[in-house]
């Protein structure tokens, strides 16, 4: 196991890239980015908690009481 | 910026801090990966690869682009983590219309339930059910779920203690999960390694963990195991403490959908059905819900279908990562994910495809024999 520390902080991303590739992920978001990497992502930190769909269904809108 | 890196078989397993993002590196990969750490001009780099692995010039750019261009998102990402506490300001002040409750009681503990809608009331009581009490305390820990403007709020004791926001219901039924489990088990979310996706059941103080993306089987296996001399443990949550490695057990009651419903009544199990008959909830015994924590030892990942007999077979800690990931949320900073990959690189991991339930139940049986 090994950890770092990246030391290069200063990248002004914006403008290395200019706005159109990074800007274009920024609005599209992560499937975007997901779907343009060559290496594999193994989760996906936008969604949170996978869970089953246990929809009870439409209970109506009121309650009896 | 932070990261993680273990090696797995042949790939590096890495973990961003930053953006919260597990990638999977093959040897070409990990070597940009190498040059970018350490400051290495691309050009510098698409010389070094061509070199060393024979890529065309062209290739080679776009590789190291691409590599280069991907890593600086994930250590400067753009894209947005869950944010549970937009809003939660307005939303802890918020005052509720009409609602109702339920007082419920677990481990010991009793808790209460406040609802502000009828199919929220539905979709979180109908599981939890099964531990209403009827004793009337007043002064007791309580949680209220309510729709909030186009989304979901929780506030632990009327928000005195926390107020948490989501954009989907199944996202503000997982946050009251967490919030009961800490309850249940005086814990805090920090102290959690991990909260897996699936069901897990218990034989002989193991447990086995089954797990797979909604509509795979788990549980109606869940149900079918239960019917075969193991007792239920968790279904859909399974928080995993961080301390001890250990599972918890949550009590919500195994949901069973469509034709699980027919199929485990027809065979014994005691059910409880909505009144549209879409879900039915097998509640656990009270007698056998043992409230301890138990090692994780195997995780199968499984899938029902219909037209294979079975298919049951070891698969590497690589192949089960990816699947796991897609199921699991691990805690989001070093310490935790760093614990986390320790912690899995020991589990023994299987796949089973059924179509035959006898067969399958054999296989999970003696699985468990063997520890």
């Amino acid at each position: 196991m090994n950890k770092k520390e990246k030391i290069d902080t200063n990248s002004n991303l914006d403008e290395k890239y200019g706005m159109s590739r990074r800007e274009a992920i920024r609005k599209m978001g992560y499937a975007a980015f997901a779907a343009s990497t060559m290496f594999l992502l193994l989760n996906n930190p936008t969604k949170a908690y996978a869970q089953s769909q246990n929809d009870p269904g439409d209970p109506g809108d009121d309650w009896e009481w | 910026m932070a990261y993680l890196v273990k090696k797995i078989e042949q790939s590096h397993i890495l973990w961003f801090e930053a953006s919260n993002q597990w990638a999977q590196f093959d040897e070409q990969q990990w070597l940009i990966f190498c040059f970018y750490n350490d400051g290495v001009k691309q050009e510098k780099a698409v010389k070094e690869l061509c070199k060393k692995f024979s890529f065309q010039i062209q290739a080679a750019q776009s590789f190291v682009d691409n590599i280069y261009f991907s890593l600086d998102n994930l250590f400067y990402p753009t894209f947005e983590k869950p944010d549970f506490s937009a809003c939660a300001k307005v939303a802890a002040s918020y005052k509720l219309g009409k609602t109702k409750s339920h007082l419920y009681l677990f481990n010991g503990k009793p808790f209460r339930i406040v609802y502000g809608s009828p199919w929220l009331e539905s979709y979180i009581h109908l599981p939890l059910a099964h531990l209403e009490t009827e004793d009337n305390k007043t002064d007791t820990y309580e949680i209220e779920v309510f729709p909030f403007e186009n989304r979901f709020a929780l506030r632990v004791n009327k928000g005195n203690s926390k107020t948490l926001t989501a954009d989907e219901p199944g996202q503000i039924k997982r946050l009251l999960y967490i919030e009961l489990t800490n309850f249940f088990y005086d814990k805090k979310e920090s102290e959690w390694m991990a909260f897996l996706h699936g069901s897990a059941l218990r034989k002989n103080n193991e447990i086995i963990i089954l797990t797979s993306t909604g509509g795979s089987g788990k549980s109606t296996m869940a149900g079918l195991l239960m019917l075969n001399g193991f007792d239920f443990f968790s279904d859909d949550y399974i928080p995993v403490e961080a301390q001890s490695e250990k599972a918890y057990p949550f009590p919500a009651a195994l949901c069973l959908k469509n034709d699980a419903i027919s199929l485990l009544e027809s065979k014994g199990l005691k059910l409880q059905a909505t009144t549209k008959g879409k879900l039915a909830y097998a509640k656990p015994a009270q007698n056998r819900m043992q409230n301890q924590a138990c090692k994780i030892r195997n995780v199968v990942f499984i899938k029902y279908c219909k037209e294979k007999d079975l298919v049951f077979e070891p698969i590497s800690t690589l192949e089960a990562l990816y699947h796991f990931l897609q199921e699991a949320w691990v805690g989001d900073n070093m310490k935790r994910a760093e614990q986390f990959l320790n912690w899995f690189t020991q589990l023994k991991f299987y796949k089973l495809v059924y179509g035959n339930n006898e067969k399958a139940i054999e296989k999970l049986g003696k699985l468990i024999e063997q520890g």
